[in-house]
């Protein structure tokens, strides 16, 4: 084993705050070895982020109470007068952050920023200072650097813009590179090339990597140890194979089981019951104690401490040894590795019925308008360019698709919330396309919608009680009386207290907050609820829950479900069929089982290549097709099939065949129809990849 | 008029503003004479003004029609035929003197040929400084008066009865006739029926001489030719003070290229020094102290008193004292010198409509002017130092002081008599019970309109209670000054009370009180006879009003009959028109002889009050130690 | 950007028509009182009304008079504000030159209010904001507070009172006629007026510079200029005070071009013959062109700031440059 670089020993980092002693770290003591990488795995609020803010610098005494040390090659930083500090910070640790969009100045050109940190460690001349932030935006990977350099943060999209600042971080080759969750805001195909890109640079410039993350499939991969970390304290470290094959604590099991897996059949997730504690009030003896099984008295009283099982594996919890490993190799491992491949496809019988919603050649375009005075018509966004679909009642029908693909336009245009440019909806057979007014509204009763920010979806004005209550007033189905019973009835249905009916949306936590918005969407016992991305913006464990939640009364209501993600893990659980979707058009629709393991669109295919998989061993054997590029203007799409620019297959046949285009002329000319590809199972490509190869083996 | 208004009420809503309880004293005696016995000349003498000099016009003689500017006309700029002395009326301040005339006027026996001759080697200021005034630069005043182009404003009507001068106003004539130049330094002047007032008319900045233009002599209008607006900053006079920058203007070159002068730039400054061509010998009027006056224009009512209390400006020309001033500068000994306080000829008044019931019927008009509380009135206004309460109409100045105290209604100290009101309003049919009390719809809700000020809405309120006592109750509409002033002019609005309105003169003669207040040539769109006599039963109909309403009494015979007078019998003719009226048509109500009060620096010595324009005199105030 | 300019231009002339036909349409439709009538003045004949009437072209449709107004309004030389139309009613002189004569007070006091202004405001809220929770602080919030709360006529006279008459340290209101605009400023005739329109801005500045900057201070890409090891006053000065002041160059803008219009306020207090006193004289002697001219002349200054400011807006901000 290496060296460790950074050392942290026994961090205690505390905010004083009006309501009390925030003990937001409470005890941190970790090491990154020269060369590999930790991950830091938590929910949030678990202090993982404030432990290497502080080990920055960037939380000081002067906004909390820090003990400990943190030694880098033996020097306490924290003992470090801040001139000292700051040459170690940003030259030998640096940092990059959540929000690309956020992290970097918008006034200041790209390049520049780049410079301006390497002239803050070392006195070169401007011009040297920017010719090797263009080198290193090449060394990330970004087209054109020269010109790049130039511009600002927002003419770089959003993978572009972290891969500035992992330019940024880099430029004086430091020694420890600390990513704070340096994905969660990116689409997964993008966080796939970022991920790769930082495991590249680490092996190139032989940097330590910190890989702060809520999520424990992405680290699975990329990682050598892993700290799991709860209200401020690690309860497990260990190598990445302890972790994920031998977890020793009650809390990495429930994040294990609560991650929707794309390599697990669909079947039941197991969330971790309850919230994340409070920091203020941490509870008593093992912090963890209220939401774990396998608690008994002596979690209650003490806590408990990080005790090694085997040389460098070590767990925070007084369930003994055997038993912990016992139950892990039990109850959550073999679980996770069952992996059953037999779909779990319920057979297309109910297509015999009547689809409850039928979309025919749906197209909706945003116009552009340009003009001094008179404005002209110069083109349309494109955001939906011709879909068929059909939902039939009863069933989940997922979308998935990177970001600006157009299926939240799809789910608007669904429940008439855009009218639509082309195309038929219909609701239960009934042509809904141009329903206005009154007629609108009855409609309306039917389907309702779950957004992806409850905070932002919900008048923080209001009681949760009126906010429920809500579609009631709207739509008069409820005498005025029972209407509070009724809210209550529904909070309770969806596992929140009715006592807290007077209480307004802050004081709920984010999961809350979707419970509160699914409780409002079943108000009126919809037949449809279109969800857009209703467990994007919430942790791993919480997700399971609402997931769960949104299953239990699919069941229960018999609700027909349109559910819209990013992340394909959690489509595919939740889905009975999937479609892709790909600038505008569904490029294949499928059941959910064969559609994971035999995509037949390339695009299809990388999309699934691209998810994390909680497995180190799987993931090593896993290859990876790794689009070039963003998704391009939805203004212009591109001719022929809209992949084709990006498309890894068509761009192999091409060299097959020996021919001068990047692209097979089919491809880049004709348009592909989207047709069956094998039962139950549509595509839209010229060149489908074959049964049973899956993701890209052939591109190799 | 509008000058001495605007004057009036600017005076009135200052003054209203004292509290009742600051009247305490007398009039403080004044005393314009310095300490010593030379008046000290010199220094220049600092003013300020909350506005232009002249509220409409440029300072052009023939329009200017302001007491400030009137003032500015008379003491500095422009020399007349005839002027006053820039004293109050207890020292002749109402008495015309011979000034751009050699001697007092020829006038034949009808008062209809007025006969002037000139003083000889009177020169204008520079750059004119060799230019001679000849009779002909008067008859020049008086065709620019009459020309309806250069003349926008001004007092034309006043000249009206020259021979001519409607002919040449209409051009129908190329001249006017009533002007013969008889030799350069002779001016006859024929009016078309006797004028006892043709002196004053002639004592009006209006008729002040313009010199011809050297380099262009054919000009009818002489330097005014092409200064149709703006011949205010072109001006060259007579008078001891000029515009800084007179002696700079050019006269060779077209009107519009001319550059007009520094000293007067309108709405911001003035600045007058002396007239090099001026000489102290032939004017007897004019003492002239001063070398320099300049005007700052502008700023805030409070901050210009506080100026003149700092000593940083010697007066507020255009302000007078304000409420806050009065109370100190009446109470405080060691201020008392520095404070004055002047009859200044205008009438405080309010007005019924006698279309309108129920002040179609004298009897009730009758029984208001016994029932309103005058002293009461007087104390929301300011107390003994905003007037003298009114018995009758034309104030003092304009008919020699003839009828004294007389008051058609006298009550114990103005406070109103109910039982004569009662007695009164039980003769009229309004009254159909004769007890005194009106009890017929037409007293209730009687259409009144107001100045807005809580002032005059305190004062409303007093006519409120007093009338309530004998049945007629008011529906009161407030509205702004200027507002109140036109709805209260327009006979069609059948506004039938106006309880806040004022008028002051514009020289001392009768007739600037009885033709508009009571002639049918004041009624719009003349001024501004709010009772409407003198109407005429078509134009009764065409105003609207009901049928049936009775024509209310013409006064026109009795008015002429009194400008034809000349004299002390013009004086007793106008003084008998005044008891007539108040004692058989009694549609106006006065409630004051208003007066003026100014607050001065400690530099100013020798203070005089010019009766004429009513402002102080600018002529005849001098500072200590020659402003050093 | 040239096509956005352009389109602003155009954008800036019909907001200017917009205020002129307002502007005329308040005057004319809705009248206290007959200007003829008050020209003429009192004692005024039918046919001195009429004729009065007729020179100011009010007996012709209202449309005509409209039109005649208008034509005014065309920024060309011989249509602009031209005198046939544009000159004061009640003392017949130009519109164009009595604005000419008053515009460079109100400038002299906007442009130095405006230092003054930023001079007090920036620092004050940079020094709250930095050492925020200190005395400073405090104290800077309690001038902020009082400044905003505090009347500006109320301030024009306090500062008088206390300035002036008490340590008789400034001249106090008002502009002796024999001086030039220089002399004046050199006598400190202004600095009260000065100090009087700058105190309440400042206020307003430095609650606006501390309020942006605190929240600037808390965005991602300052934790991220810290991150890269910048000193904490590099990462102040370069990356917090660019961001928290460009909207400060808005609001700068903005205030300046109203002031231009007229600090009627100010003016007034301090008797300063500027654009502000001029609209209020033109107002309350219903002079109609020269009310218009100022109505226009002040709109024309909001909705050029309104363009200097998009312009330096786009500088500033990468952002919203390209669109």
């Amino acid at each position: 084993m290496a060296e460790p670089v950074l050392e942290i020993r026994d961090l205690v980092v505390h905010f004083p705050t009006d309501d009390g002693i925030v003990r937001a770290v409470d005890g941190v003591s970790v090491a990154v070895r020269a060369g590999e990488t930790l991950g830091v795995v938590g929910e949030s609020g678990s202090g993982k982020s404030v432990t290497f803010l502080t080990v920055m610098g960037l939380v000081t005494s002067r906004q909390a109470r820090i003990s400990g040390q943190v030694l880098y090659r033996g020097q306490d930083l924290l003992a470090l007068p801040p001139g000292e500090l700051r040459d170690v910070r940003g030259r030998r640790i640096s940092m990059i952050f959540q929000d690309p969009m956020t992290s970097l100045h918008p006034f200041y050109r790209v390049g520049a920023q780049i410079a301006e940190a390497i002239r803050a460690h070392d006195r070169v001349p401007k011009e040297e200072a920017n010719r090797r932030a263009v080198e290193m935006l090449e060394r990330v990977g970004i087209p054109r650097p020269r010109e790049r350099a130039r511009q600002y943060p927002h003419e770089f999209s959003g993978g572009m813009r972290q891969r500035a600042m992992i330019a940024m971080a880099l430029a004086l080759n430091p020694d420890v590179l600390i990513a704070d969750e340096p994905t969660t805001a990116l689409d997964v195909t993008v966080q796939a090339q970022i991920l790769d890109l930082i495991n590249e640079l680490k092996h190139e410039f032989n940097t330590s990597v910190v890989l702060i993350t809520h999520d424990l499939g992405v680290v699975a991969e990329h990682c050598d140890d892993i700290m799991v970390m709860y209200a401020g304290k690690a309860v497990e470290i260990g190598r990445a194979e302890d972790i994920y094959y031998r977890p020793h604590h009650p809390y990495t099991w429930g994040l294990l089981s609560s991650i929707a897996r794309l390599d697990q059949a669909r079947e039941r997730l197991e969330p971790i019951p309850g919230l994340p504690p409070s920091l203020i009030n941490v509870p008593s003896g093992c912090a963890f104690h209220p939401r774990c099984r396998y608690a008994f008295d002596r979690c209650r009283t003490e806590v408990p401490a990080l005790l090694p099982a085997d040389g460098f594996h070590a767990s925070a919890c007084h369930l003994p040894l055997e038993e912990k490993e016992r139950i892990a190799r039990e109850e959550v491992v073999a679980r996770g590795m069952s992996t059953s491949v037999e779909p779990t496809v319920t057979p297309p019988a109910e297509q015999a019925t009547q689809p409850l919603v039928r979309l025919r050649g749906i197209k909706k375009y945003f116009p552009i308008r340009r003009g001094i005075i008179f404005q002209r018509h110069v083109g349309d966004v494109r955001a939906v360019d011709g879909v068929d679909l059909d939902v039939f009642p009863g069933e989940t029908v997922g979308l998935v698709g990177e970001t600006g693909c157009g299926k939240s336009t799809l789910a608007r245009v669904i429940t008439r919330l855009h009218d639509v440019t082309e195309g038929t909806v219909e609701f239960e057979g009934r042509d809904i396309t141009r329903l206005k007014g009154e007629e609108l509204r009855l409609i309306r009763r039917d389907m309702q919608m779950v957004f992806q920010d409850p905070y932002a979806s919900l008048n923080p004005r209001k009681t949760v009680g009126s906010i429920i209550a809500e579609p009631f007033r709207l739509h008069r189905t409820v005498p005025k009386h029972r209407i509070a019973d009724e809210v209550k009835q529904l909070m309770e249905l969806v596992g929140l207290n009715p006592e807290h009916y007077n209480r307004y949306p802050y004081e709920f936590s984010g999961g809350q907050r979707q419970r509160i918005g699914v409780a409002r969407a079943l108000a009126l016992r919809p037949k449809l609820i279109v969800c857009d991305e209703p467990v994007s913006a919430l942790d791993v464990s919480i997700q399971a829950q609402i997931l769960n939640l949104l299953e239990d009364l699919q069941q229960e209501f018999n609700l027909t479900y349109v559910f819209i993600a990013h992340d394909l893990s959690v489509v595919k659980h939740v889905s009975d069929r999937v479609a892709v979707m790909y600038l505008g058009k569904i490029v294949e629709l499928a059941e959910g089982g064969a559609l994971y393991e035999h995509p037949r669109h390339p695009y299809t295919g990388a999309l699934l290549s691209a998810v994390p998989i909680p497995d180190p061993h799987l993931a090593a054997t896993k290859r990876r097709i790794l689009l070039e590029g963003d998704v391009p203007s939805p203004i212009d799409p591109p001719a022929g099939c809209r992949f084709h620019p990006r498309c890894p297959r068509s761009r192999a046949l091409a060299r097959e065949q020996g021919l001068e285009t990047d692209h097979v002329p089919l491809c880049s000319q004709t348009e592909p129809e989207l047709v069956p590809q094998g039962p139950s199972q549509l595509a839209a490509c010229h060149f489908p990849l074959e049964d049973r190869r899956i993701v890209g083996e052939s591109e190799a | 008029m509008n000058g001495y208004v605007r004057h009036l009420v600017g005076a009135l809503v200052l003054l209203a503003l004292v509290a009742a309880a600051c009247g305490t004293g007398e009039p403080a005696p004044s005393s314009p004479t310095p300490t010593g016995g030379e008046i000290p000349t010199g220094g220049t003498l600092r003013l300020v003004a909350l506005d232009d000099i002249d509220g409409i016009g440029t300072m052009d003689p023939q329009k200017s029609y302001y007491s400030v500017a009137f003032e500015f006309h008379r003491c500095c700029i422009n020399r007349t035929l005839l002027s006053y002395n820039g004293k109050p009326t207890q020292e002749g301040g109402t008495q015309l003197f011979p000034d751009l005339a050699a001697a007092e006027p020829q006038v034949n026996e009808d008062a209809t040929v007025w006969t002037f001759t000139i003083k000889q080697g009177i020169r204008y200021a520079p750059p004119l400084d060799e230019v001679e005034v000849t009779a002909q630069d008067f008859v020049r005043a008086i065709e620019r008066v009459a020309d309806p182009e250069a003349s926008t404003g001004g007092y034309p009507f006043y000249y009206s009865p020259i021979e001519g001068f409607d002919d040449f106003s209409n051009g129908d004539a190329d001249s006017i006739s009533g002007l013969r130049v008889v030799d350069d330094y002779t001016l006859e002047v024929t009016f078309n029926r006797p004028a006892g007032e043709g002196g004053y008319l002639f004592a009006l900045p209006a008729s002040a001489p313009i010199p011809p233009n050297p380099n262009d002599p054919d000009a009818r209008l002489g330097i005014a030719e092409g200064h149709t607006k703006d011949y205010g900053r072109f001006q060259v006079g007579t008078g001891p003070y000029m515009f800084q920058g007179t002696d700079e203007l050019d006269f060779s070159v077209p009107a519009k290229e001319q550059e007009p002068v520094a000293g007067y730039v309108p709405g911001r400054s003035v600045v007058l020094v002396r007239n090099p061509s001026w000489d102290p010998d032939t004017d007897d009027l004019r003492s002239a102290y001063v070398d320099e006056i300049e005007v700052v224009i502008g700023g805030a009512e409070k901050e210009l008193a506080n100026k003149v209390d700092n000593d940083e400006a010697d007066i507020a020309i255009d302000l007078g004292a304000t409420p806050e001033q009065i109370s100190r500068y009446t109470t405080d000994p060691a201020l008392q010198g520095r404070y004055f306080n002047y009859q200044d000829d205008a009438l405080a008044y309010s007005s019924m409509n006698t279309l309108v019931p129920p002040f179609d019927d004298v009897h009730v008009r009758k029984a208001v002017q016994w029932v309103v509380n005058k002293d009461a009135l007087r104390r929301i206004a300011g107390g003994p130092e905003t007037g003298d309460i009114a018995g009758h109409v034309f104030v003092d100045g304009v008919i020699g002081g003839v009828l004294g105290d007389y008051d058609a209604y006298p009550t114990e100290g103005g406070r109103g008599d109910l039982e004569k009101a009662k007695e009164e309003m039980a003769q009229s049919k309004y009254d159909t019970n004769g007890d005194g009390v009106c009890d017929a719809p037409e007293c209730k809700g009687v259409l009144t309109v107001s100045e807005e000020s809580e002032t005059s809405q305190k004062a409303v309120q007093v006519w409120k209670d007093s009338l309530e006592q004998i049945g007629i109750t008011l529906d009161n509409k407030a509205l702004a000054l200027g507002a109140m002033y036109s709805r209260c002019q327009d006979p069609k609005a059948q506004v039938g009370f106006c309880p806040t309105v004022g008028w002051g003169k514009d020289f001392p003669d009768g007739i600037t009180f009885g033709p508009p207040l009571f002639g049918s040539e004041g009624i719009l769109p003349g001024c501004c006879n709010y009772s409407f006599n003198g109407a005429t039963a078509e134009q009764i109909k065409e105003w609207g009003y009901p049928a049936g309403t009775p024509v209310p009494e013409s006064l026109d015979e009795r008015l002429e009959a009194c400008t034809g007078l000349v004299g002390d019998e013009r004086n007793q003719c106008w003084a008998d028109f005044d008891r007539y009226q108040m004692e058989n048509v009694a549609a106006i109500v006065p409630r004051r002889f208003t007066k003026s009060s100014y607050v001065v620096s400690t530099r100013v010595v020798n203070f005089s009050f010019d009766q004429f324009a009513g402002v102080p005199a600018l002529d005849q105030i001098a500072l200590a130690g020659g402003g050093a | 950007m040239l096509r956005y300019l352009v389109r602003r231009t155009l954008f800036m002339i019909l907001v200017l028509w917009i205020v002129s036909v307002l502007t005329f349409v308040i005057f004319f439709k809705l009248p206290v009182r007959d200007p003829a009538q008050q020209i003429a003045g009192k004692g005024a004949t039918a046919e001195v009304i009429a004729n009065v009437r007729h020179q100011l072209g009010l007996d012709q449709p209202l449309l005509e008079q409209y039109r005649r107004f208008a034509k005014g309004l065309i920024p060309l030389p011989g249509f602009w504000l031209n005198e046939q139309v544009y000159y004061n009613w009640t003392n017949r002189v130009a519109v164009w030159e009595e604005m000419r004569r008053d515009f460079p007070y109100t400038a002299v006091l906007t442009f130095g209010a405006a230092v003054l202004w930023l001079a007090i405001g920036i620092p004050l809220g940079i020094i709250s904001a930095i050492r925020r929770g200190s005395v400073w602080d405090r104290a800077g919030m309690v001038f902020a507070l009082i400044g905003v709360s505090a009347p500006t006529f109320w301030l024009g006279f306090l500062f008088l009172w206390v300035f002036h008459y008490g340590l008789e340290m400034f001249p106090g209101s008002g502009i002796p006629p024999q001086e030039s605009l220089w002399g004046s400023v050199l006598q400190g005739r202004f600095f009260l007026p000065w100090l009087t329109l700058a105190i309440t801005s400042a206020a307003f500045y430095t609650r606006m510079v501390r309020g942006n900057l605190l929240e600037t201070m808390s965005e991602d890409y300052i934790r991220t200029a810290r991150a890269k090891g910048l000193s904490e006053r590099a990462v102040t000065y370069r990356h917090g005070l660019r961001a928290a002041l460009t909207p400060v160059v808005t609001m700068f803008g903005l205030d300046v071009g109203i002031l231009l219009g007229g600090a009627v306020i100010t003016e007034t207090v301090f008797n300063i013959p500027g654009i502000g006193s001029y609209a209020i004289r033109s107002i309350f002697q219903f002079n109609f062109p020269g009310t218009m001219g100022v109505t226009v002349f002040a709109a024309f200054f909001i909705v050029v700031a309104n363009l200097v400011v998009d312009v330096l807006y786009a500088y500033l901000d990468p952002r919203v440059r390209y669109e």
